[in-house]
């Protein structure tokens, strides 16, 4: 297996970024580095073995081979702390670019699995849960946090003529955390 | 999941046709060929230059850029998302 795979769409919504603003780009660019690097170095400090890297269009995953609870959810969270370091560095020298992280670390600190977010509620909830009652849980705050998420870009679109962006972002990120049931669903099966 | 070749090359060269009509349309047809197009289209993509969210933008940039602080920014700049006007 290919230890970085780079599909289609990462480029496509790159082109896309970059035809909509190449500053916007750039400093997405910067801001998912940084974000990254937080979680390679969270990694790297407890051991954690990468086994691939995939670029794909609503961002990066890490895969890693299976680890506990804790140190999983130390690695989630070390993403969205590393973006939050980057915002508050460059928060009066460059402060678009700190805007841009603090608005990465807060998409991604949405309790929506497999975001880091949601990845770090589904950790405390298996350490504390039993883990159909956590994969419950995590499955309602999804379906209701989805449901607000795409009345916000909605709001935001129409009400406020931020254009269809907003609901296009909404969308991709639907498309991760359905994408992601669908595997725990069919994992479920085949435990069954 | 493992795939038949086949499929797999149908798939890569799907995902090049793809790739490069998604360059053309965005670079090509409407950014140079038509800008007025081009610039339409972006409008409709990412909104009036002068909308709401991009002046609540705005609005936090120059206000950490001046200096203020981080919460009376962002008050400021959720004021104009929100389209309250200042009292003053």
């Amino acid at each position: 297996m290919k230890r970085l795979q780079i599909s289609p769409g990462f480029p496509a919504s790159m082109l896309f970024l970059a035809w909509l603003s190449l500053d916007l780009c750039r400093w997405v660019l910067i801001g998912i580095v940084c974000h990254e690097l937080g979680h390679l170095i969270a990694l790297k400090l407890c051991r954690v073995p990468i086994c691939a890297v995939r670029l794909r269009a609503w961002g990066v995953v890490l895969v890693t081979q299976e680890t506990s609870y804790f140190k999983e959810l130390l690695c989630a969270l070390a993403g969205p702390a590393a973006s939050i370091v980057l915002g508050v560095a460059l928060l009066r020298s460059f402060s678009h670019c700190a805007v841009i992280s603090f608005l990465l670390a807060a998409v991604n600190l949405l309790p929506l699995y497999p975001l880091d977010g949601g990845r770090a509620l589904r950790c405390l909830l298996l350490m504390v849960l039993p883990p159909e009652t956590g994969e419950r849980v995590l499955k309602i705050v999804t379906i209701a946090v989805c449901s607000l998420m795409m009345l916000l870009a909605c709001w935001v679109s129409i009400l406020r003529q931020a254009g269809l962006l907003p609901i296009f972002a909404a969308l991709l990120l639907l498309c991760r955390v359905g994408e992601q049931s669908i595997q725990l669903s069919f994992a479920s099966h085949r435990k069954v | 999941m493992e795939h038949k070749p086949a499929k797999r090359y149908l798939a890569a060269f799907f995902s090049t046709l793809y790739l490069i009509a998604a360059a053309s349309l965005l670079f090509t047809v409407c950014g140079h060929c038509y800008p007025q197009l081009g610039q339409k289209l972006r409008q409709a993509v990412a909104g009036d230059a002068h909308s709401a969210v991009q002046e609540a933008f705005s609005t936090l940039t120059d206000r950490l850029e001046a200096g203020d602080g981080f919460s009376a920014a962002l008050r400021g700049s959720y004021e104009v998302l929100i389209g309250e006007t200042a009292a003053d």
